[in-house]
């Protein structure tokens, strides 16, 4: 047996979550094309059936940009389906993607049944969170799993010791906390869903919703629900990669992306020392909060100093 | 509804504290041996504290959570000079149906006639315990008294008919506020 | 006539179980003290020992007993769950109500014969995912999530070779159940991972002035004045502000689902049973809200359209709805 090197760990952009216009989603693309240094880009939109007809139109171009800079595209299936209409479109989309040659990455049962027996990507709202289930996802034919952000650090070491495919952990970006049939965007506006005028198009990053007492507390967006705080793991990235980690994804937000995934790539090359990216993300994070609780086994809203930095963990909540 | 209330007021009448304490704790006791499943129930939380406070009544009851096979301490107490990591309140009549399971606790506390604070770990542990344990005062206290239980029982339940009246204006009243 | 709906009824407690079977459940679910079951609270669930009562109470009164193993199994630790299944299997309980697809995997294997349910913590929402769980474990029942309108349900039951149930009364989640992280954010503890949705442990109650502060986690979650009723602080379930004009329940207001108005649909829609939720309440609520459900859905296989004592069912369920209000939920579109 040869000895086995490991792989150069992997930058990969996850779905915009968001309801961007047009316009701001082909320059996103376009820039993350040419300038930001990911790996892979995972495309679709998730989270909402009404917002796939604004979208979907964009997407050939937006893939042959994203090609011709030198990025593998995996199509993401929605992450919730209700109807027998957006069971039909999803099962379209997967059919599509299989057609024209794309991994898809399965964000629900469905998806996972449709992509049995051929190569594919588990997206994180599939609900991995054992040896039993990566194992049988793996036989079904995954060839790559991203782990659910609520995982705490000890789970996603032990998964990853069993793993017989690459694990992908969440590292940046509000995280996806839940979804419904509900759209909250509507209800905030005093909307009903199905004339919601697209009211989550007015939040480039989600909108924040305050508790009583004025805390920032959640984001909602649209039928999704996010954290307030901004996910950042960069700090705890060396630990990842000793645990055998090697693909990071960025969630996109409305700030410079590209710059983003310039100081994660730095740091897994290690080219740029934690503190230094943890400075240039703070300068680029604006208003956004960090939080890192969950892969400390905390509150997902905490932000505690990396495991890897020796000192005890504290909250700096 | 619970035909101990006229029992434990008459308990609760001014006179030697020590004397109240070891009746309680007679009771508690009894009933922690009558089951023991509740005991089981309550294991994690030894050593906590939960003061109960009747409003209706001047004294509060410390409850003091020991580890099995122990039963629960009780004392009579002054509740607002005393500390505990969990409290109740409610009137005398709701606490005793609550006791015995008679009543959802849920219920009471969304109508605003039972209040909590403090950790409410203890609070539903307490509430989860005792509505699986089918405690029935006035039977769990006669069981006690041997070849006496039968004339003691009815004792106990003459003693609280008129507590039982009392009883059912105050039910009405829960769930007429409720409606 | 119309074959009756099985109604599937919650025990918390040994004592809660014998109370809805006297109340007239068909089935019991429950589950393990541990963190192998979603309502693993302080003092509640079944020991081995009351299990085996448990089920002995049943099966003497032709009753069943469902046990729900339905958070997901640990990495490194997954023995407590696979014990969990080997157990109920073991001790003959009639069903196990899962949602972990690892732990499927183990019990289609290890317990060929044991009856699996799919949890509602699976969010299995339509006819694709449905397939997948009967096709790859034997799945037999899915327990639908609480987001499908009865239109939805209808056009489903056609597509799946598998009994539905459906939750007929108690409390809602206004998310995809098995898909939320909203507690796990908060407090650390999550439904999936450690059966609790806004853990006791984390909750306070604070009184200022003459309003009722109910907070999670150290956030605040809702504020009562003194004429409104309480709730618990469950997360969407709260108050919150959002954009400066609205502060109001913004996930979900503290109701009740109940279905005690739209049985007759449900049966047309080809549910087969009814499920209510409250393992964590009182026997005394158990029973009851049992009790005006037989009552109902006796008077329906009997082809009893409404009648005074169903009207007086239905109102007795109002009263025992969560800050008695009452909606029946995404069972109507309207909800979304």
């Amino acid at each position: 047996m040869s000895i086995q090197t490991n792989p150069v760990p992997k930058l990969t952009l996850g779905p915009v979550l968001f309801h961007w216009p047009a316009e701001r989603m082909q320059d996103f693309y376009a820039r993350i094309a040419d300038e930001a240094p990911v790996d892979i880009v995972y495309l679709g939109e998730i989270v909402c059936s009404k917002r796939a007809p604004f979208f979907d139109p964009l997407l050939p171009d937006i893939i042959e940009r994203l090609q011709r800079g030198g990025k593998e595209v995996v199509l993401s299936s929605r992450a919730l389906v209700m109807t027998a209409r957006e069971a039909r479109l999803a099962a379209q989309q997967i059919d599509g993607a299989g057609e024209t040659g794309f991994a898809v990455e399965a964000n629900d049962l469905g998806a996972v049944r449709q992509l049995a027996g051929q190569p594919h990507v588990i997206g994180p709202y599939v609900n991995v969170y054992n040896e039993g289930t990566l194992n049988y996802l793996v036989r079904q034919g995954a060839v790559r799993v991203c782990l659910p952000p609520e995982l705490p650090g000890e789970t996603v070491s032990a998964l990853a010791a069993a793993a017989p495919v690459p694990l992908e952990v969440l590292a940046f970006g509000r995280m996806p906390l839940a979804i419904s049939a509900r759209c909250f965007h509507a209800r905030a506006e005093g909307l009903h869903k199905d004339s919601c005028r697209y009211a989550c198009g007015a939040d480039l990053d989600g909108r924040t919703v305050h508790t009583l007492d004025g805390e920032a507390f959640l984001a909602i967006n649209g039928t999704q629900t996010l954290s307030q705080t901004c996910l950042n793991l960069i700090g705890e990235l060396p630990g990842l990669m000793a645990a055998g980690i090697r693909h990071f994804r960025l969630s996109p937000q409305a700030l410079d992306m590209v710059a983003v995934g310039r100081l994660f790539r730095a740091v897994l090359d290690g080219d740029m020392p934690v503190e230094q990216a943890e400075a240039g993300l703070a300068a680029l994070a604006g208003d956004l909060r960090f939080s890192n609780g969950f892969i400390h086994g905390r509150e997902g809203r905490a932000l505690l100093t990396a495991r890897h930095g020796g000192a005890a963990s504290q909250s700096a909540a | 509804m619970s035909f101990a209330e006229r029992p434990v007021r008459l308990l609760l009448l001014p006179g030697p504290r020590h004397l109240a304490e070891a009746v309680l704790n007679r009771l508690a006791s009894l009933l922690a041996r009558r089951h023991a499943g509740m005991l089981d129930r309550l294991s994690n939380f030894a050593g906590a504290t939960c003061l109960i406070v009747p409003c209706d009544l001047p004294a509060a009851f410390l409850l003091t959570l020991q580890p099995a096979p122990q039963p629960p301490r009780l004392e009579l107490v002054d509740a607002a000079a005393t500390e505990a990591r969990a409290t109740i309140r409610a009137d005398l009549a709701t606490l005793l149906q609550l006791l015995e399971g008679r009543i959802d606790g849920d219920a009471l506390f969304f109508s605003r006639d039972l209040t909590v604070e403090g950790d409410m770990e203890v609070v539903v542990a307490l509430r989860n315990a005792v509505d699986d344990a089918r405690i029935d005062l006035i039977d769990d206290a006669a069981a006690a008294c041997g070849p006496l239980a039968t004339p003691v029982e009815r004792l106990g339940r003459r003693l609280s008919g008129t507590a039982a009246r009392l009883h059912h204006h105050l039910s009405a009243a829960i769930l007429g506020a409720r409606a | 006539m119309t074959a009756p709906l099985e109604l599937v009824c919650p025990a918390g407690t040994p004592a809660a179980l014998r109370d809805a079977i006297d109340a007239g459940a068909d089935v019991v679910y429950l589950g393990f003290r541990d963190e192998t079951n979603a309502r693993n609270f302080p003092g509640l669930n079944f020991s081995r020992p009351e299990l085996r009562d448990g089920i002995g109470y049943a099966h003497q009164r032709s009753r069943e007993v469902f046990v729900a193993i339905n958070t997901y199994a640990a990495a490194g630790n997954q023995a407590p769950w696979h014990r969990a299944i080997d157990d109920a299997a073991a001790l003959g309980a009639d069903a196990v109500i899962v949602a972990d697809i690892g732990l499927l995997d183990y019990a289609a294997a290890k317990h060929p014969g044991l009856r699996l349910h799919l949890s509602v913590q699976a969010a299995a929402s339509h006819a694709e995912a449905i397939r997948f769980y009967h096709e790859a474990f034997g799945v037999r029942r899915v327990v639908l999530p609480r987001v499908l309108t009865v239109a939805e349900i209808a056009q489903l039951t056609k597509q799946i070779p598998v009994e539905t149930e459906v939750f007929a009364f108690g409390g809602m989640c206004p998310m995809a159940e098995g898909r939320c992280s909203l507690s796990s954010y908060v407090t650390g503890q999550s439904p999936n991972r450690q059966g609790v949705c806004s853990p006791a442990s984390h909750v306070r109650y604070e009184h200022r002035g003459e309003d009722l502060v109910s907070s999670l986690g150290g956030s605040t979650i809702n504020i009562f004045d003194k004429t409104e009723k309480a709730g618990y602080p469950t997360l969407c379930k709260g108050r919150f502000a959002v954009g400066g004009t609205y502060a109001d329940y913004l996930f979900e207001e503290p109701t009740s689902l109940s279905t005690g108005e739209i049985l007759h649909d449900l049966v047309r829609a080809g549910v087969k049973a009814l499920k209510i939720e409250g393992r964590q309440r009182g026997r005394a609520y158990v029973a009851e809200v049992v009790c005006q459900f037989r009552s109902l859905v006796d008077a329906m296989a009997s082809g009893t359209t409404a009648n005074a004592t169903t009207a007086n069912a239905v109102a007795a369920l109002r009263q025992l709805a969560e800050g008695q209000q009452e909606t029946s939920g995404a069972y109507r579109k309207g909800w979304r």
